[in-house]
């Protein structure tokens, strides 16, 4: 299946575009769904288009003029509401021989009209079928040949509806089943001197649409590279943030037992330091038990100065009583 | 009449003496000298260290005749080892931080009989400086002396500290107990008397108990030390 409009291709189940949400058409050319039944009808084969027109036909150019008709095939059973067209009869004269540019007959009854259903227009190719026209320059021509029907000729309605035909693989008759359908310009298959626009054409289209996926492929890719970086990153800091916590409630709690601790403590905050780069916190506490040891150290090298000064003195008092009794001694007889 | 009264004053002083006989041999035998001695037993327990003292285990140490002989000199050395001297501590306590630095030293000798130790309490007595008081706690024995001195000094500036000595004797054990200050003012003279004093009261408690431990029983043999 294909969206038209975003010339994307899709599986023979689906039914909408997934970009712009239309409903998508199945591919002139395509074989096989269950639709194929339905679509085989003339009624919806007749909504096939195309957007280009169609060169003019050269059997009418190179004929007499006169309009090249078919007839449309009958209706099935359950088409009702769909137009009804009557065959037109070889033996019958058309009922006027101009036309305007819709293809309705200039000189028409207006009782006619009035009365029945509205003949249907004898189809002039160089107009109307757009759809057929490469099956006009060639398949037709080949038909025409084979019944020797001179190009220009009425075309005789032929058991097969016409409709069938475009859903064929081989849609222009030139052997090329993997001809575009309505987006192929007539006259610009493999036949027609190998002018096929490159954009147009199916291979163009799949370069096309390869490359419009491409990117959202790539795009798609590097969307879940990136989380999957993201999530690992955000783990990684996860972790390393709670290890920072923890060594820091363990540095705090260490601070606050005295100064037998803070030697413990400042590892703890040099190591909460390293693990996380939002930092303040350990910093700030590291530099207070810092400061708190110096001033223990201070404190405890002035008392042990102080201690050791005061033994001095003791052992200098000491030292001075044991000489005057050495003294004494020696100034005794 | 007054007859009766003198035959009555006699006959009590004769009974008074026999009592007297009687009881001097235990007596004496509980204060007889120590006869196993230890340089570790001469160590003033830590439950024994008065209050506000701290003791100086690495200031101790353990005196011996050649240490005698070291810090007093030859001649000393030979006067107390003729007295009997055996072994000896000297131990070492400091007093409360304060300004005036008091420490407290105690030196417990040991000798054979306890005359050695009168007679080496009678030397060492003889070296002390400073003025003998005649005041003394009333927890030491009786034959308890105590000097003050604050006219010493000590180093490069000659300043000046107070020394109280209190010297007591129990059984074989002489005991000499030295407070310093520093300062030569009556308040440091004052707190070292006091400091010494009580030293010498924990000394005294110490040995009294050691002492009635080691007593020997009546009629034993009169040799004390190992």
């Amino acid at each position: 299946m294909r969206c038209l409009r975003c010339a994307l291709d899709y599986g023979p189940e689906e039914q909408f575009c997934q970009r712009c949400g239309r409903s998508l058409s199945r591919p002139l050319g395509s074989k096989g769904s269950a639709e194929e039944k339905n679509l085989s009808t003339p009624q919806e084969a007749q909504f096939f288009y195309t957007t280009t027109a169609p060169p003019p036909l050269q059997g009418a150019e190179q004929g007499t003029g006169e309009p090249v008709a078919w007839e449309m095939p009958k209706p099935q059973a359950g088409m009702a509401s769909a137009p009804v067209l009557e065959q037109p009869h070889m033996d019958e004269p058309a009922p006027s021989d101009t036309f305007d540019e819709l293809g309705f007959p200039v000189s028409a009854d207006p009782q006619t009209i009035a009365d029945g259903p509205l003949p249907p227009p004898p189809l002039d190719l160089s107009v109307h079928a757009g759809l057929t026209l490469k099956r006009a320059t060639g398949g037709l021509s080949a038909a025409a040949n084979a019944r020797g029907i001179e190009a220009g000729d009425p075309v005789a309605p032929t058991e097969a509806p016409l409709a069938a035909p475009p859903m064929l693989d081989d849609f222009f008759g030139d052997g090329d089943e993997d001809e575009g359908s309505a987006l192929v310009p007539s006259g610009f298959g493999k036949s027609g001197a190998g002018s096929r626009s490159p954009k147009l054409s199916r291979g163009g289209r799949q370069g096309a649409q390869t490359a419009a996926t491409g990117p959202n492929r790539r795009a798609l890719s590097l969307v879940v590279i990136a989380l999957i970086v993201i999530i690992a990153l955000g783990g990684y800091a996860f972790l390393r943030q709670r290890a920072y916590n923890n060594d820091l409630t363990n540095a705090r709690n260490l601070a606050l037992g005295g100064p037998s601790q803070y030697s413990a403590a400042i590892n703890r905050y040099n190591q909460a330091i390293a693990e996380w780069p939002f930092n303040s916190g350990a910093k700030a506490g590291l530099a207070a038990v810092q400061a708190s040891e110096n001033s223990a150290q201070a404190a405890a090298q002035a008392a042990a100065r102080q201690l050791a000064q005061t033994d001095a003195t003791r052992g200098a008092m000491y030292e001075a009583h044991m000489a005057l009794i050495q003294q004494e001694l020696a100034n005794q007889p | 009449m007054t007859r009766r009264w003198r035959c009555t004053w006699v006959g009590g002083f004769a009974v008074l003496a026999l009592v007297s006989a009687c009881l001097a041999p235990a007596w004496a035998a509980s204060i007889g000298p120590v006869r196993k001695v230890n340089s570790a037993d001469l160590r003033l327990p830590a439950v024994d260290t008065p209050p506000g003292f701290t003791p100086r285990p690495e200031r101790d140490q353990v005196v011996t005749t050649g240490l005698l002989g070291s810090l007093f000199g030859s001649h000393l050395q030979g006067t107390l080892a003729h007295d009997g001297f055996r072994v000896g501590y000297h131990g070492w306590l400091d007093g409360a931080n304060t300004a005036d630095l008091p420490f407290v030293t105690y030196d417990i000798y040991a000798f054979g009989s306890i005359e050695g130790a009168q007679a080496a309490q009678t030397t060492l007595s003889r070296l002390v400086q400073g003025l003998q008081t005649t005041s003394q706690d009333s927890r030491l024995p009786k034959n308890t002396a105590t000097w003050t001195d604050g006219t010493e000094t000590f180093g490069p500036t000659n300043q000046p500290f107070a020394v109280s000595e209190v010297v007591f004797r129990r059984a074989n054990l002489l005991v000499t107990v030295i407070a310093y200050n520093e300062g030569g003012t009556a308040n440091a003279i004052s707190e070292a008397l006091g400091n010494a004093t009580t030293v010498a009261v924990a000394c005294e408690t110490f040995l009294k108990s050691r002492v009635a431990a080691s007593s020997r029983p009546p009629g034993a043999s009169s040799a004390v030390l190992p």
